[in-house]
């Protein structure tokens, strides 16, 4: 019963979804996609999404700015009037797996923040790159340790990630997004109340299925060490597992390489 | 092992010494037989292996201007496992073998251990994984071993990681 439930309810959102198509399957602007990127991930050749007009006008860098690619994403719009493109050097994806790791191994202490976005510079933000517009991974660290954290992360990432010395107590990690300041006007969709509706059926279909999640197996090394138990595994969870996952060598090796040495 | 015992161990190294030697095995040998197994996915071959490695470093050991004998040696352990996994299936490419990987046609079911969840990761993917976490190594160096943009190196890493995470709940992430 609770199956076929989840069934119908599930056929109900795909219906409700693919009426009307036109609506529910593209964006009304460039605005609305940058906010859908945000909000479910970014495709991996986008590098950043800026306003150029602190309104609605937006430029989108691409790694590859392909005549291709532009007719793509265009075609996601339904008002592609006030777009353009350029390029950029590093993807969004990039920058958020440097930005995860930074956050996961250094912050606290002399790492106040860390996001992806513009510096600060008289009081204005400043992108970066050729254009001036790109976005880095900025790192904001303690005046007394900026110039050992520069020097650390230039080793690391190069120029992906900029050091921003700062005074006072530390902040939140900061999220992504921070070029994206003053744009207000999003055109809405005028079938609003049907991803409203799909999500309610989804939710209900969702408390259905809840129970399949306390079956799943725990994840087990070949060591034994188990990764999690009934719930899924955090990504904190899976790299410590990975490292606690090396194998070590039989002892007879070393004999065997003194032996040939000999 | 710091730096300033790395050089001196080296120092020693080129001098013959064993012991200094043993030190250098001792460190890096868990480091770098992970890298080497996850390569050729068998343990008497990937102990041979080892065992090159190390020889190889005794009989010509890093130069003195390395900047990190770690990622040097680490680099020597995957060059010779790459190879070795090279002549063990002459009849078939590394292309060849990722490609059938992501295709699926390899038998990834889904079974909720780790070995086997990055042994189902695209062959480069893995060595990320592995040189990174496994081998201790930065990125940088990381994306120079396997020839790698560094961005690109971050991105698969990053996508890696959200791989193993949906195996290890059989899909459910």
């Amino acid at each position: 019963m609770k199956r076929l439930f989840s069934m119908i309810s599930l056929l109900l959102c795909a219906l409700l979804l693919a009426f009307p198509a036109s609506a529910a399957a593209q964006y009304a602007n460039a605005a609305e996609l940058y906010a859908d990127w945000e909000q479910n991930g970014y495709p991996d050749d986008v590098c950043s999404v800026y306003s150029t007009d602190g309104e609605g006008s937006m430029c989108i860098l691409l790694l590859e700015d392909t005549p291709e690619r532009e007719a793509e994403l265009l075609a996601l719009l339904e008002d592609s009037s006030r777009v353009s493109f350029g390029t950029g050097v590093y993807s969004h994806n990039e920058m958020a797996a440097a930005c995860d790791e930074i956050v996961r191994e250094y912050f606290g202490g002399a790492v106040v923040s860390c996001g992806i976005g513009w510096q600060s510079a008289g009081g204005e933000a400043k992108g970066f790159g050729e254009s001036g517009f790109e976005s880095r991974v900025m790192v904001s660290v303690t005046v007394e340790k900026a110039p050992e954290y520069e020097a650390l992360f230039a080793e690391k990432y190069g120029d992906m990630v900029v050091v921003e010395a700062v005074e006072g107590a530390p902040v939140a990690a900061a999220g992504v997004g921070e070029e994206y300041g003053s744009v207000t006007d999003r055109a809405r969709s005028s079938s609003w109340w049907i991803p409203a509706a799909a999500f309610v059926l989804f939710a209900l279909t969702g408390l259905f299925l809840a129970g399949r999640a306390k079956a799943s197996r725990a994840a087990q090394t070949t060591t034994g060490h188990i990764v999690a138990g009934r719930t899924s595994p955090s990504r904190a969870q899976v790299v410590r597992a990975i490292r606690e996952s090396s194998r070590t060598p039989d002892s007879r090796v070393l004999e065997n390489i003194k032996k040939k040495l000999r | 092992m710091e730096r300033h015992d790395w050089n001196a161990r080296l120092a020693a190294l080129r001098s013959g010494d064993m012991t200094a030697f043993e030190e250098i095995y001792e460190e890096l040998k868990t480091p770098a037989y992970t890298v080497i197994l996850r390569i050729l996915h068998d343990e008497s071959l990937a102990e041979d292996v080892l065992q090159e490695v190390f020889v190889k470093l005794y009989l010509s050991p890093p130069p003195e201007n390395v900047r990190s004998p770690r990622a040097y040696l680490l680099q020597t352990a995957h060059n010779l496992a790459i190879d070795c996994a090279r002549r063990r299936k002459p009849a078939v490419s590394f292309e060849e073998v990722e490609a059938t990987a992501r295709s699926g046609e390899r038998d990834v079911e889904l079974k909720l251990d780790l070995e086997n969840a990055i042994a189902s990761l695209p062959s480069v993917d893995s060595q990320i994984v592995t040189l990174h976490l496994n081998g201790g190594l930065p990125f940088r160096e990381t994306a120079r071993i396997l020839r790698l943009p560094l961005g690109t190196a971050l991105w698969r890493y990053h996508r890696a990681i959200a791989r193993l995470r949906s195996l290890l709940t059989g899909g459910a992430v």
